[in-house]
Order: C-alpha cells, then sequence, then structure tokens
C-alpha cells in the first residue's frame, strides 16, 4: 500500500466551530524518527503535549480513541476544537509552521472549506481538498461506531425516559443502524434518512440550532460561551418564562388531551412587563434551551413518522455537556410517539464531520 | 356601580367621544336580537347575535281575470309589503370599549326571552361577572377551539370568497379562491399566544394533531425582552418590518461564503437564527432583532404545517390567529415559509373574517335549534365593513380604522344554495369574466361608470315610490351610503373579495334593499310588460309565417333584441357560433333546456317565450329559471308566473305545456343581475338532473358577459348577448351593439 504521508489530520469548518482531528502515530520506528522532519515533529509534539491551544482551542481528551489500527498504522486519534472566530489565526499558524513543506492533503469538510479555501491558498500556500460534509458526517459516525469508544460503546440511550428518577443513560450497540433518523444539531440543524452508507437523503433542516441558543442566551444574559449559557440554564425554571396549557386553563386541556405540564407557549409569561421582570437570567437561559430542545425534537419526530423510521440518532456539538437537552430530547421522542421512537445518542456527538474528512484522506492515499 | 342611574348617559357620552360611528349604526335591530353570544379575545372583542330585519319587498298579484278587463288596465298588481328575514349581525371592538358596548346593548335590548350569552375566548373568564352584571345574562362558556372550527366551515360554506392567497409584491396583495365545493378535509393552523394544528374532516369531525409552542406570544414575549422596551404585538411588528434580519442571522453564505450547491440551498438561506448574535462585542438594533425573531417563528410554523399538511395527506392549509389577523407582514413571512418547505404543493391560505370564527361559532352553538346550517346564508355587503389592510406602515384607512367598529352581517336567504349540477368542474367553476381586483384599468373605468351612473338610480328609486313623502331623504342616504362603498372599494378594492361588476352590482342592490328600495323597477317592468303582451300573438304569427332557416334567425335576434332594434342584424357576430347551431338544430331535439331568463317586457315576452315555443315544438321540455327577488329590470320569478299565465291564455302552445309540465317556472335563488351558478337554488339543481338537462342557455350581458361567459357546462350550452357598453365591447375586440352568440359543445369523453 502507497502510504499517504504524514500528518494525518481531518477538519470540519462549521459555523461556529473548527472540529479538527489528528492521528497520532504511535508506532514510529526509530528509522522513521530519524526520516521525520522537524517540523512536523513538532506539530505532533505541539499537539498531544497541550490540551488547550491558544485562548480557545481546546483538546477532547476525555473522547481521545486509543491504540486504534487503522491503514496499516496504529495509533491515537485526538479530537481538538476552536471556535470558526480563530479561523484566520489558525491558517496563519500553518504558515509559521510551514505546513505547505510537509506535501499533506488537507482534508476539510463544512462550509468553511469553501468559505476559507482562498485564505488558505493565499495565506498559508495550502491546498484543501473540500468534502461533503453529509457524506464525511455519515461516514465519520459509521466508522466511530464500528471500532468503539475504547472498549465501550459509542452509542446510548436513556432507559425510563419519561421517568425523571429512575432516567439512566444506558450503553447499547448501533449493529444494524439502517435506517436511521440523523438529526445533526450544530448551529443550524440538518435532518438526514440514512439507508445505508451511501445512500441518504437529507429530509429537511430548521434554522433553530444550537446557534439559536447561544446567540438568544447572548442577547438576553450577556453570557458569552456555550458552557456559561449551560451552566446557567442548568440553575433555571423555564416554567417563569414559559406560559403552561394550566396557566391557560387551570389544568389539563381534557378536549384535546393535552397535560397541563406542557408548555402551550415558549415565552409566554415575557408578554407581561410585570413578569418581565421577576424573572432571572437563569430562568430564560433554561426557557432558551428548552424551547429550541423541544422544538427541535418535534420536527425530528414528524419527519421519523413522514419517513416511517424509527430510529431518531441526535448528533452535533448542540449535545456537548448538555444533557439537559438529551434527556428531553429522549423523552419527547418517546413520550409523544407513545414509546414508538428511540432516541439515540453518540459519544462523539460533534466530531463525525471531521473524522468523515480523515477517513477520506486515507481512502484517497489508496488511490495512487 | 353608584349612581347607575346617569349610567346611560354616561355610556353614550363616551361612546359618542371613541367611536367613530353612532352607536346604533353599529348595533343594528338590537330591538329584535336573541341569541347573543361573545368573543373576548386579547386585544378585541367579537359580539355576534340573531336579529330579525324588517324591510318592505314589492310583490306582485294577478288580478281576477274571470272579470273582463278593458283596455288600459295594468296587467296586474304591485304591492309593497312588509317581510322579515333573519340577519346574523357581528360586530368587532377593542376591549376598552366592552363596558361602554355592554350598557349600550342593555338599554336598547327589549326582547326578554334571551337568557343567556355564550362566550368563549381567553378572556371570557375575565369579562363574565360584568357581562353577568350589565346585561343580566347567564354567561355560558365554549369551548374555544370547537367555536372557531365551527366558525370556520360556516363562513367557508356560505362566503363564496373568504379564503385567500397573499402576494405581497404582487398587483392585488389579495387573490380569492373560488371555494371547493367540498370544504373538507383542510387544516387549520391557529397561530395564538401558542400554536394548534388542527385536522377538520366533517362538520363534527376535528382532531388536534398537533401544535407547537413557538407561537405569537413566543414573538411577544421574547421580542419583549430583546428589544427591552414595553412594546404591544403591533409594534414589534412594526420594528420587525423596518429590520434586516441578516445582521443577526447566519446565514447559508456566512458559513459557505456562497450558497451550499449539491443541496440546492442557496446562499441568502437561514442557516442559524440569531446565529451571528453569540457575541458580546456588538449592539444589535431593536429593529433588526425583532426581524430575525419574526423569521425565525414563522419559517418555524410553516415548517411544523407543511410537516403535519404532509403526514395527513392535505393541501388546503388555512391560518388565523392574532399573530396572523390581516397582518402582511406575517401572512408574507407564513406564506413565503410555506412556498419554501412545500416547493408550492400547499399554498397558505388565510381567511377573510378569520377574526370573527370564534364569534360565529359560539353563536351557532347557542343557535342549533334554529338549525342556522340548514340555510344558507349571504354576506350583506351594504352592512359589513369588508376586509382592511393593516399594513404595519398604518396608512390613513388603519389609523381612521383604529377606535372604530369592524361589522360583518349576514343575511338568511330563504332558499338553500347549492352548484348547479352541469358544471364540468365545480372546484375551479369562477363565475366572474373580470377580475377587477387584478385589473386596474377596468377597475378604474367600471368604479367610475357605477359612480356616473349613481344620480340615475336615486332618480329611478324616488320615482318607484310616488306616494311616499321621506322616499327622497331615503333615496339621498342610499346615495351616500353606497358612494361610501365605492370609495372604500378604489382603496381597497379586495373589501369584499375579489372586486367584479356583479359585487359592484350586487352591493347596489344590498344598499338599496337597506334603505328600503326593495324594487325600483316595478313599476316600469309593469309597463313594458303590460305593452309588450299586446304583441305576442302579432309577432308569433309573424314568425309562424317565415321559412324553417328565416325562423330560426329570426328568434335568436328576438332573443338578442327583443326584434325591436336592428342590432345582430349583420352577421358575422362578434362572437359568431349561429351555423354550428343551425347544424345542431337540423339534428335530435334537446331533452330538457335550463333557461336563464333576463329582462322584463320587450325580452322574455317576445324574445323568449316565442325561442322556447319553438324549443317546446321540436319536442324539447323548457325549465326556465328567473330570479327570486328584484334586480334592475329583470324578470323576477313572480311576474314571470302572471306573464306565463297570460300567455298561456292567448297561445294553446304554451298553455298545454304549462299545464303537461312540460314548461316549468323555477326561481334561481338570486337577487343579482348576474349569475353564480355555484350558488343556485336547490329546487332548480333537482329539476335540472331529474329532467336529463342537456342544453343551458344563458342570455343577456350580466349573466353570459359579466359573469359565466367562460364557464364550462358538461352540456350544451348557448350564451348570448349584446354589449351594451362600447368599453367593454372594445376590452372583448368589438364595438357597441357587438354580437356575441357562443354555442358550445363539451368534448366527448
Amino acid at each position: 500500500i502507497l502510504l499517504k504521508s504524514f500528518p494525518w489530520f481531518g477538519m470540519d469548518i462549521g459555523g461556529t466551530l473548527v472540529k479538527l482531528v489528528y492521528f497520532e502515530p504511535k508506532d514510529i520506528t526509530a528509522e522513521e524518527e530519524q526520516e521525520e522532519v522537524e517540523n512536523l515533529k513538532s506539530i505532533r509534539r505541539y499537539l498531544t503535549s497541550n490540551t488547550a491551544y491558544g485562548k480557545t482551542g481546546i483538546r477532547d481528551v476525555h473522547l481521545e480513541l486509543r491504540n486504534l489500527t487503522i491503514c496499516g498504522r496504529t495509533g491515537n486519534l485526538h479530537f481538538i476544537r476552536f471556535p470558526t472566530q480563530a479561523m484566520h489565526r489558525f491558517i496563519q499558524m500553518g504558515r509559521d509552521k510551514n505546513f505547505s513543506s510537509l506535501h499533506t492533503t488537507l482534508c476539510a469538510t463544512g462550509g468553511g472549506a469553501y468559505k476559507f479555501e482562498n485564505d488558505f491558498r493565499t495565506m498559508a500556500d495550502l491546498e484543501l481538498l473540500k468534502l461533503d460534509e453529509l457524506d464525511c458526517l455519515i461516514h465519520g459516525l459509521l466508522y466511530v461506531d464500528s471500532v468503539g469508544f475504547n472498549g465501550h460503546p459509542e452509542c446510548y440511550y436513556f432507559e425510563n425516559p419519561s421517568d425523571t428518577q429512575n432516567c439512566v443513560k444506558k450503553p447499547c450497540c448501533l449493529d444494524n443502524p439502517f435506517p436511521m433518523l440523523l438529526v445533526n444539531i450544530g448551529s443550524g440543524v440538518s435532518i438526514l434518512a440514512v439507508y445505508s452508507k451511501d445512500n441518504y437523503k437529507r429530509v429537511t433542516g430548521t434554522s433553530l440550532g444550537g446557534g439559536t441558543f447561544l446567540g438568544l442566551c447572548c442577547l438576553l444574559t450577556g453570557c458569552e460561551t456555550f458552557e456559561e449559557a449551560l451552566e446557567m440554564a442548568s440553575k433555571g425554571d423555564s416554567t417563569n418564562v414559559d406560559k403552561l396549557v394550566k396557566d391557560i386553563y387551570g389544568g389539563d386541556y381534557e378536549r384535546f388531551g393535552l397535560q397541563g405540564s406542557a408548555v402551550a407557549s415558549s415565552f409566554g409569561h415575557m408578554m407581561s412587563k410585570d413578569k418581565r421582570e421577576s424573572i432571572s437570567k437563569e430562568d430564560l437561559a433554561r426557557a432558551t434551551l428548552v424551547t429550541i430542545t423541544n422544538n427541535i425534537g418535534s420536527i425530528a419526530r414528524m419527519c421519523a413518522v413522514n419517513e416511517k423510521i424509527e430510529r431518531v440518532v441526535f448528533v452535533g456539538n448542540f449535545l456537548r455537556i448538555n444533557t439537559v437537552s438529551t434527556k428531553l430530547l429522549a423523552y419527547a421522542m418517546d413520550f409523544w410517539s407513545k414509546g414508538q421512537l428511540r432516541a439515540l445518542f453518540l459519544e462523539h456527538e460533534g466530531y463525525f464531520g471531521a473524522v468523515g474528512a480523515f477517513l477520506e484522506l486515507l481512502k484517497s492515499s489508496e488511490e495512487p | 356601580m353608584a349612581g347607575h342611574s346617569s349610567g346611560t348617559n354616561r355610556g353614550s357620552h363616551s361612546m359618542d367621544k371613541s367611536i367613530t360611528l353612532p352607536p346604533d349604526e353599529i348595533f343594528r335591530n338590537l330591538e329584535n336580537a336573541k341569541r347573543f353570544a361573545i368573543d373576548i379575545g386579547g386585544s378585541l372583542t367579537k359580539l355576534a347575535y340573531y336579529s330579525t330585519v324588517q324591510h318592505k319587498v314589492a310583490k306582485v298579484r294577478s288580478f281576477d281575470h274571470s272579470v273582463k278587463e278593458a283596455d288600459g288596465d295594468p296587467l296586474y298588481e304591485i304591492s309593497v309589503q312588509e317581510e322579515i328575514t333573519a340577519r346574523l349581525h357581528f360586530i368587532k371592538f377593542e376591549n376598552a370599549y366592552i363596558e361602554t358596548c355592554l350598557d349600550f346593548i342593555k338599554d336598547h335590548l327589549v326582547n326578554t326571552e334571551t337568557k343567556v350569552i355564550k362566550a368563549t375566548g381567553g378572556g371570557a373568564y375575565k369579562f363574565k361577572d360584568l357581562i353577568e352584571k350589565k346585561l343580566k345574562l347567564k354567561v355560558d362558556k365554549e369551548d374555544e377551539m370547537s367555536c372557531l372550527i365551527k366558525g370556520c366551515n360556516f363562513v367557508l360554506r356560505n362566503i363564496p370568497h373568504e379564503a385567500f392567497v397573499y402576494a405581497k409584491h404582487a398587483d392585488s396583495e389579495f387573490r380569492f379562491q373560488t371555494t371547493h365545493p367540498d370544504i373538507f378535509p383542510y387544516l387549520l393552523v391557529n397561530i395564538g399566544s401558542g400554536v394548534s394544528i388542527v385536522k377538520v374532516e366533517s362538520e363534527d369531525q376535528f382532531e388536534r394533531i398537533g401544535g407547537s409552542s413557538i407561537g405569537g406570544g413566543t414573538f411577544w414575549g421574547l421580542g419583549a425582552l430583546l428589544t427591552k422596551t414595553k412594546v404591544k404585538f403591533d409594534e414589534l411588528l412594526q420594528l420587525a418590518s423596518k429590520g434586516q434580519h441578516t445582521s443577526v442571522d447566519m446565514l447559508v453564505k456566512d458559513i459557505y461564503g456562497g450558497a451550499y450547491g449539491s443541496l440546492g440551498l442557496t446562499g441568502d438561506l437561514i442557516a442559524s437564527s440569531f446565529g451571528k448574535s453569540a457575541t458580546a462585542d456588538k449592539e444589535f438594533s431593536k429593529e433588526d432583532m425583532a426581524k430575525s425573531l419574526l423569521h425565525m417563528i414563522s419559517n418555524d410554523i410553516g415548517q411544523l404545517a407543511c410537516l403535519y399538511a404532509r403526514l395527513h395527506n392535505l393541501n388546503r392549509v388555512y391560518f388565523g390567529g392574532f399573530f396572523i389577523r390581516g397582518h402582511p407582514v406575517t401572512m408574507h413571512t407564513i406564506t413565503y415559509s410555506i412556498n419554501f418547505f412545500t416547493k408550492g404543493e400547499v399554498q397558505a391560505l388565510f381567511l377573510r373574517h378569520e377574526g370573527y370564527l370564534g364569534a360565529i361559532g359560539a353563536f351557532l352553538k347557542g343557535a342549533e335549534e334554529d338549525n342556522p346550517n340548514q340555510y344558507s346564508w349571504g354576506e350583506n355587503y351594504a352592512g359589513s365593513s369588508g376586509l382592511m389592510s393593516v399594513s404595519p406602515d398604518l396608512n390613513p384607512m388603519q389609523r381612521a380604522r383604529s377606535g372604530t367598529f369592524d361589522m360583518l352581517e349576514m343575511d338568511r336567504l330563504e332558499r338553500q344554495l347549492v352548484n348547479l349540477p352541469l358544471l364540468q368542474d365545480p372546484s375551479s367553476y369562477i363565475p366572474d369574466t373580470m377580475d377587477l381586483t387584478e385589473d386596474a384599468l377596468a377597475r378604474e373605468y367600471w368604479l367610475y361608470c357605477f359612480e356616473e351612473a349613481l344620480d340615475g338610480v336615486v332618480k329611478r328609486a324616488i320615482a318607484s315610490q310616488p306616494d311616499m313623502p321621506e322616499a327622497a331623504e331615503r333615496a339621498e342616504k342610499f346615495r351616500q351610503k353606497y358612494r361610501h362603498k365605492l370609495q372604500t372599494l378604489r382603496n381597497q378594492p379586495f373589501a369584499y373579495g375579489s372586486l367584479t361588476v356583479r359585487s359592484l352590482l350586487d352591493t347596489r342592490e344590498h344598499c338599496l334593499n337597506e334603505f328600503n328600495f326593495p324594487d325600483p323597477y316595478s313599476k316600469i317592468k309593469q309597463k313594458e310588460n303590460d305593452v309588450a303582451l299586446r304583441y305576442y300573438l302579432k309577432v308569433v304569427k309573424s314568425l309562424e309565417e317565415l321559412s324553417w332557416e328565416q325562423r330560426q334567425f329570426a328568434l335568436v335576434r328576438g332573443l338578442l333584441a327583443g326584434n325591436v332594434f336592428d342590432w345582430g342584424a349583420k352577421r358575422p357576430w362578434l362572437v359568431d357560433a349561429y351555423n354550428q347551431w343551425i347544424e345542431r338544430l337540423k339534428g335530435p331535439p334537446h331533452t330538457c333546456a335550463l333557461f336563464f331568463v333576463d329582462n322584463s317586457g320587450i325580452d322574455i315576452i317576445l324574445g323568449v317565450f316565442p325561442f322556447v315555443r319553438e324549443l317546446l315544438g321540436r319536442g324539447t321540455q323548457v325549465v326556465l329559471a328567473s330570479n327570486s327577488g328584484p334586480a334592475l329590470n329583470d324578470v323576477t320569478n313572480g311576474e314571470l308566473q302572471i306573464l306565463t299565465e297570460r300567455i298561456a291564455a292567448m297561445d294553446p302552445v304554451i298553455h298545454s305545456a304549462f299545464k303537461e309540465d312540460r314548461l316549468t317556472l323555477v326561481q334561481s335563488g338570486s337577487s343579482s343581475p348576474c349569475l353564480d351558478l355555484s350558488r343556485l337554488d336547490k329546487v332548480l339543481a333537482t329539476v335540472v338532473r331529474e329532467r336529463q338537462t342537456d342544453l343551458v342557455i344563458i342570455e343577456g350581458m350580466g349573466r353570459a358577459i359579466h359573469t359565466n361567459y367562460y364557464a364550462m357546462l358538461s352540456c350544451e350550452s348557448l350564451k348570448l348577448a349584446v354589449i351594451k357598453n362600447s368599453w367593454l365591447a372594445e376590452r372583448l375586440g368589438g364595438k357597441i351593439f357587438s354580437v356575441v352568440f357562443k354555442y358550445e359543445v363539451p368534448p366527448k369523453h
């Protein structure tokens, strides 16, 4: 086999975040090490010895896939993310480290692969291999699921989703994943019906996604980061902000089988000036999170029914450290379908596009 | 309340200050009112009641002909009688006026039978005590959604141009739809503070199949938070209409640098609502945030509506609720969203009387014993305000409107109206030839025409009631009312659905009736009938002397011009299918001909009857359909009854046919000089079906040119008229007094 020369990267440039996967070979022979050019070595050392890069880059150490054998090489797959706003600094770094001398192909997907293509070329003398983001997403997801998460399953679900007391996360296998409805929640949302590795269609999408949650939270609470927003949301109470069925009907709306606790109008209480003055930022953050999540759940459920698919897989960085949303989605799928639909989640939620791009690099290496 | 005795005066006083119309012109016919219903929403109250209207009708009565009559005696007697008809009143006003309105109603409510008022809407609870105290009526609460749907069914069934498509940039923003004869099934998306999506399958069968918590309340609540102002819903919409969402939303091109071609997503598509506002170091304008929010919510609702429509295989989707309620901004964004998500397969439909649905439904629930759904109802153009454009830019009409009252009046029609069974495709049938809403030049012309003709109509109205001294005063009121209607229609051609020559004529008839001029032409018709009858036998005799070919031509000319004028002598006519018609006549006779007749006098007596006589002679049965009520000089069913008897007395051919029921008279169910074949008397439809009618004849400008010119029938049809208007003749490519003789045979299957 003609092996693609190191370094092996895969990149997914989204609307908000850049996701990067880096393969660190652990089977480097002494001979190889000697031949390894200096800047390649320094890139490897820089990425693997740090967990944070600059002000905003972060390596998700807990997601690292260890002792992975791929294309005859063994090593660890690292998962790194930074805000898309820092893209130009990243390109500059590529120039400073003289990346172009390495003669590697930079495989990139996501909208930014198109948007920044010219900047890579002019600023760092780098050519991108642009890849379709949905192809990459599906390939990456299937690959990570097949190799597993360091001996554990990649996939999980919630048992007893409708019972908050006994709702627990359970690992599961995605042995026979097709057909599946794949809901990718990034800045916006794409919903795909996937019938096989290469047979899928984009059913629909919505602009109410992770970007909407964060954008609204910043405007409503003055927070600055996703972590901050989620932290506030975890402490808030959305029923101070939302108008529930019981707020209107005094209880259940029996004529239509609506529970009193169901949200009738998101932010409905905020029509009143007094109520606006009495709520906390945490309540607002929570209400924003619940509104966006429920809406995604509702659209996903309708698509699943329309496409006659029972397995709904939620991915994307909106779900990162976001158990409020994952549990809510699990509940929504279960409750509104009367147990017909099951929500599934994956540990590497937002990285599949980058993994798919990385796989494409290796694929291209097989074809001399 | 202390000092209640002065309440009346105080109430009226404060109303005079705040209401532009005197209250007795708003709450009309209260004396006979019964069966009240009220729908109190977040900002508007809608009141409904049933009342009876006493008005004058012209009746004709035959004299006793056994007594030998002297020459010069009138043919029949015209008497003006009082008739009582049922009318539904619906009034919409701002919640701020509730108390003064209730006071006014209390003072004028005479009917003591009424004990209960049906109530619906979120505010029904809040005002329950006030209503019970003021009106001494028990408030009986009805479920909001079932009222809404009952009301929706009612307007869809009874108001032909109820539903419309909204097109912001088109010449006419409102494109009215012909209501499908079967209104079910449909989807109703009600956007109040939340969203309810209801599938309606029949009168009593409906199901809430879904909904969303992201609705009008979200727009309002979140909008108030984001803009940090104490705003009203309308103000927020106004802010939104001035904003640019692209500074707040993350578009596809912000991520891709351009379009996402392989998925067909354009660069301007919103990828992430509020995606650009996730930053601390930028300020966003209120307008931009409001606009982004409006897009976010409208798109979301549109998407869900499409998903549900697809799942349930429905393509008629009506949108209502306070989020929509005539706001061009939200109608536009919802329409845009539906077009985007269904690629044009589903159209977003809106309703002209959307705001009244709850009140109508609540009223109907209380009136079940009167069986309102058994009758057909018609919108009274004289008493109804019509649709206003509530542009966010607050045009002068809109500004004048806030603080005023909006009204809808529906008359109970004496007969149940149905489709002519001979329409080729009832769902695509459009009666009117020209849509003046879309054709600005034609609109200009006809509005001018009707304005010019107004003096003549007023004079005629006064002349028709020589014994009544106050007729002049009433006629003047009529003039003001109709002129005001024309003014309204100039500014808002869409006020009563598509503006057509028919609707202009009908509005005039409604206004004349309003001021008790039930039949201004009665005397003229009487005189002309009388004169024409004297020539009947002479005409019949001269026709019999002609050869067959000559006679057929003379008969057709007689229909066109009653043989009096030289019209139609020279062929070819503007539309000339005469040769085909003659060829057809050489073939087997028709089984039964349905003839929609036009004018009194020469037309009916010397034109139609000889023609009918010829048909009867061929062995064809004839059904003569005439108006139920008067319109211009058109012959009414009552008059035709007498005329037929008189002709039968002279002419044995007509006599035997009439006696043997080979010649039958039916009412059309209409009181219009035009003809809507989708709203005809049920009896007519039955007769047409029973007799296996295979020929329809429509004569005159109103019925064959202004309406039905393009109507497609499933049997042979003749449409004939002389165009007595040079503008219209030119439009159709001819000159004044051009003849249209259209003979159409439907394609064979």
